[in-house]
């Protein structure tokens, strides 16, 4: 029998919530394949993978950590989204965040102040927002791509954070390795788990989320968004406009970028080092869509992505895979997600044979 | 143009007033700030989003009553207003959360243009405003408009429709080739003379053969 693909008469709400799921079954069969082929065991791997890296208090820690940014950024990103402006540059955002931050934080490396701590969020958002600023202002002034803006400016911001480290903001006691002065106990997030290194970090994403989702139900300004992202035409229309959208779209994920990007030196790692990211900011984009662009999807999409990259560490110390294994699954999920939604808008009908 | 999608430069030999301020540099938000309403040819896209709610579509353009409050929207008001274009403009729908594209084209024309009346506007364009419609809804919304004309609200009907701008307009104008005629009358034209002028020939219009290309011919 033939298969054909028919359009929906309206696009399905089942089949939009199912996708991700059906996304994440087939990246697992997927996995599987691959397990087969490298001449694993599929179970080991799979328990490897998904089971053994999250069984103890210390593993669960290590998901939310790894959560944290990923929905901060998405939840940011996903205003974007919604309003058709597609920041592809969260990575480069979240670096410059990091910068903004950790400057205050070396600055008064001595510091043992309260205040220090938010001084250091705050420049960190604010350090994301200008580095969103750039592909804002070029698209609101010369119709610039955002997309390809945003995303070059990832490369810049990845440079401009090796050579502080290498150069200026290396530490003076630090035998000439690439890394920066250590950040003060009063310049470090929080531990809110002990025995674990789950930080504060993860309280003002969820604030970050609950805010999110304020902002996109109940806020005027996200109704105008969500207009725009829907109807270009209507929105010009109702007189709402368009450059405003284009900046509060880049803006709020620059922000939340930032503050993950600061959460990142200020938690986990400490200090400035010339890796602060393992494609966090790309990662979130895959979030942002398995979460259906809405808030508390992105809370669940990031314990999911946080748990690949979990099982990716897991899978190359255990069973001696590739590191590149979390790439390739991150990849697989946004492939299978994109194909999996063409049936919210699509079926397939069997084709008749027609007797002639 | 005139509803402010498209702003003007501030010097125009023409320039575009409302209530004797000059708004030809305004974009629509500001215009309808002043008191302007417009109900658009296009319904779905334009004057409608398709995939929201009534309710969501009543609060695009008629926010300003009153629905946003420190920026958050104010869900019941919002629901009252859109309950009351669907009453009193007698919109056949699913209720207020029902999608725009669930509505037939003549029911979701008579919920925009219920919505833009009801917001008390002092000037009203409006574009085709029973294109497409049924006789029943068609002669409703004439009767809405006339009734607004008895309150003294200033109203610029774009029609094709010749028949209706005779039935309820007070002036006519064309616009014919690119140049805007003079307005006359209703009473003291007829059929004929508005289609001479729609083809070009009216006092005052421009008889070089350099013209612009060849425009759909708009009665105002």
């Amino acid at each position: 029998m033939r298969f054909k693909l028919e359009a929906r008469p309206e696009p399905s709400r089942l089949m939009s919530y199912l996708s991700p799921l059906i996304a994440v079954g087939l990246t697992l069969m997927c996995g599987l394949v691959f397990s087969l082929f490298l001449g694993q065991n599929p179970l080991a791997t799979f328990y490897a993978f998904f089971i053994a890296p999250i069984d103890d208090l210390y593993g669960l820690g290590e998901l939310g950590l790894k959560a944290t940014p990923l929905m901060l950024i998405a939840v940011g990103l996903a205003i974007g989204f919604r309003a058709n402006v597609w920041n592809i540059g969260a990575e480069g955002q979240l670096t410059v965040g990091a910068i903004c931050g950790s400057g205050l934080a070396l600055y008064f490396y001595e510091s043992d102040s309260a205040w220090l701590l938010p001084g250091m969020i705050l420049l960190g958002a604010i350090g994301g927002m200008l580095w969103a600023a750039i592909p804002a202002f070029l698209r609101t002034h010369f119709n610039a791509n955002e997309i390809l803006v945003s995303l070059m400016l990832n490369y810049v911001a990845l440079l401009i954070l090796d050579y502080l480290v290498r150069g200026p903001w290396r530490d003076p006691d630090g035998f000439n390795f690439p890394e920066s002065r250590v950040f003060s106990e009063a310049g470090t997030l929080p531990i809110i788990m002990e025995g674990t290194r789950l930080h504060a970090g993860l309280w003002i994403a969820l604030v970050v989320v609950v805010l999110g989702w304020i902002f996109v139900r109940k806020s005027f300004v996200g109704y105008q968004m969500r207009v725009a992202g829907l109807a270009d035409v209507a929105a010009l229309y109702a007189g709402f406009k368009r450059t405003r959208m284009v900046w509060l779209g880049l803006l709020i994920g620059g922000a939340t970028a930032g503050i993950a990007g600061l959460g990142e030196v200020a938690g986990p790692i400490g200090q400035l080092l010339p890796t602060i990211s393992p494609g966090y900011g790309y990662a979130a984009i895959i979030v942002a869509f398995v979460g259906r662009l809405h808030p508390f999807g992105i809370l669940l999409a990031s314990l999911l992505m946080s748990l690949l990259y979990l099982g990716g560490e897991a899978a190359q110390m255990e069973l001696g895979l590739p590191s590149a294994v979390t790439g390739v699954f991150q990849g697989v999920l946004l492939f299978f997600l994109l194909a999996t939604d063409l049936f919210i808008n699509f079926r397939l009908q069997p084709v008749r044979r027609t007797v002639l | 143009m005139l509803s402010g999608e498209q702003t003007l430069a501030r010097d125009q030999a023409f320039p575009i007033q409302l209530g004797g301020q000059e708004v030809g540099h305004l974009d629509a938000a500001a215009r309808r700030d002043l008191g302007l309403a417009f109900v658009p040819e296009e319904r779905l896209g334009r004057g409608a989003v398709p995939a929201l709610s009534l309710a969501d579509n009543a609060l695009l353009t008629a926010h300003r009553n009153g629905m946003v409050r420190f920026g958050l929207v104010q869900a019941g008001r919002v629901r009252a207003f859109a309950e009351r274009c669907i009453r009193d403009f007698n919109v056949k729908c699913g209720g207020t959360q029902a999608a725009a594209k669930s509505l037939s084209g003549g029911n979701l024309q008579k919920f925009i243009v219920g919505r833009e009346i009801l917001q008390q506007p002092k000037v009203l364009i409006a574009a085709q405003p029973t294109w497409g419609v049924d006789v029943g809804a068609a002669a409703q919304i004439r009767q809405t408009l006339l009734d607004l004309r008895q309150q003294g609200i200033a109203i610029l009907l774009i029609s094709e429709e010749l028949e209706e701008l005779f039935e309820i307009a007070d002036r006519i104008a064309v616009i014919a080739q690119g140049q805007l005629s003079p307005a006359k009358a209703v009473s003291d034209t007829n059929l004929e003379e508005i289609g001479l002028w729609m083809s070009g020939l009216f006092p005052g219009a421009a008889t070089d053969s350099a013209r612009p290309p060849q425009e759909i011919p708009h009665a105002v």
